[in-house]
């Protein structure tokens, strides 16, 4: 009877000891709450050909916007020189020289036309570059119906104190769409171009006209 | 002899049920029923990666807050929000005072006061509007930020 008092009284005290055991680690079954996080634009992109958007500078990290501007590149042949093959200098309208960079005169107006941008992405491993391309029809026209092939311009490319190779370097425009250059990833790239008409056949007076059209695109 | 083992008993218990909401420096907190949206979006704070480069990534989650404090109940404590280390790296978490909740702030590895007093109700529901801070070229998918709560009761 003694015994089984014992066993009775260990019993009560286990179970006792048990459910305030319990009790006491209550406090400890908590859940967590949890925040699911994900890059919202993982990807921005800026292009500036001429007269731009951006506010301040990029290295003060200045903010892109947009400018609806399309800045006009034109030379006025001299009779004499028509159809002479001696290639005629191009002026840009644009008064853009200074580089969204850092405010540096980078371009020299009006003889050259300032092409700037940059490529953002948060992925380190793809995504190396943003590339810049610009499609031109394949003539310029006047008002009268005559054409110019628009593989008669070019360009050459450099920028002030620069004597790196250019990101959008020297070319001819095809007729097409053509790659004009690449921009990396977290990186601002700006070349000044100074284009001129190759003048090597007699056109009908006139004036020609037509529009490139470049586009950024990130992969 | 089983007198005394159940005073053992007994007193270990005792110390246990006291130890856990008393002695013990802290507690972790019951937050279940604490919402809040399925996913945030992240921004880019400077959107044109410039040379001094900024790759912060902003973001604002607002937290419905429900924490049970009832086995303090009639105590006086302090209650913490904790952001364990996160595989990513560094993130920061600041938001704004709100009903009974403090103003904070707190990067991934600490903890941060969010109320200090009487608990004086089993429940303590509130909103925290967090701001989060990441580096974002390590933010390539969606990653879970596990929050808690714990409590230090005087």
């Amino acid at each position: 009877m003694l015994k089984s008092n014992n066993r009775h009284q260990r019993r009560l005290a286990f179970n006792m000891l048990a459910a305030l055991l319990f009790v006491c680690t209550l406090p400890g079954l908590a859940s967590a709450y949890t925040v699911n996080i994900t890059a919202g634009n993982p990807r921005a992109i800026y292009l500036q050909l001429g007269v731009g958007g951006f506010t301040g500078t990029y290295n003060g990290g200045g903010t892109p916007g947009n400018n609806t501007t399309v800045n006009l590149v034109s030379v006025t042949v001299p009779a004499a020189a028509v159809g002479t093959g001696a290639a005629q200098a191009m002026t840009t309208n644009s008064t853009v020289g200074a580089s969204s960079l850092d405010g540096f005169v980078f371009c020299n107006t009006p003889a050259q036309l300032y092409i700037g941008g940059f490529y953002r992405f948060n992925n380190n491993a793809t995504g190396a570059a943003a590339t810049l391309t610009a499609t031109s029809p394949a003539n310029l026209l006047s008002t009268t119906g005559d054409t110019i092939p628009f593989t008669q311009i070019s360009w050459t490319s450099s920028g002030n104190s620069d004597s790196s190779a250019q990101p959008f370097p020297a070319g001819a425009f095809t007729g097409a769409t053509q790659t004009i250059g690449t921009i990396q990833r977290n990186q601002w790239a700006e070349s000044c171009h100074t284009f001129s008409y190759a003048n090597s056949a007699i056109r009908a007076a006139g004036t020609y006209n037509g529009r490139v059209t470049y586009t950024l695109t990130a992969p | 002899m089983s007198v005394r083992i159940l005073k053992k008993s007994l007193l270990l218990a005792w110390l246990c049920a006291v130890g856990a909401n008393a002695f013990a420096a802290t507690s972790r907190v019951d937050d279940t029923g604490t919402s809040l949206e399925s996913i945030t979006r992240m921004y880019w704070r400077q959107l044109s990666p410039a040379r001094k480069v900024d790759n912060t990534m902003e973001g604002v989650a607002q937290v419905q807050v429900r924490l049970n404090l009832a086995p303090w109940i009639g105590r006086t404590g302090r209650v913490f929000m904790v952001l364990p280390e996160q595989p990513m790296g560094p993130i920061r978490a600041s938001w704004p005072a709100h009903g009974r909740f403090l103003a904070g702030e707190l990067a991934s590895g600490q903890r941060a006061l969010i109320y200090a007093g009487p608990i004086n109700s089993p429940i303590m529901e509130g909103l925290l509007v967090l701001k989060l801070e990441v580096d974002g070229t390590r933010l390539q998918s969606i990653q879970r930020l596990n929050f808690h709560f714990e409590i230090d009761v005087d």
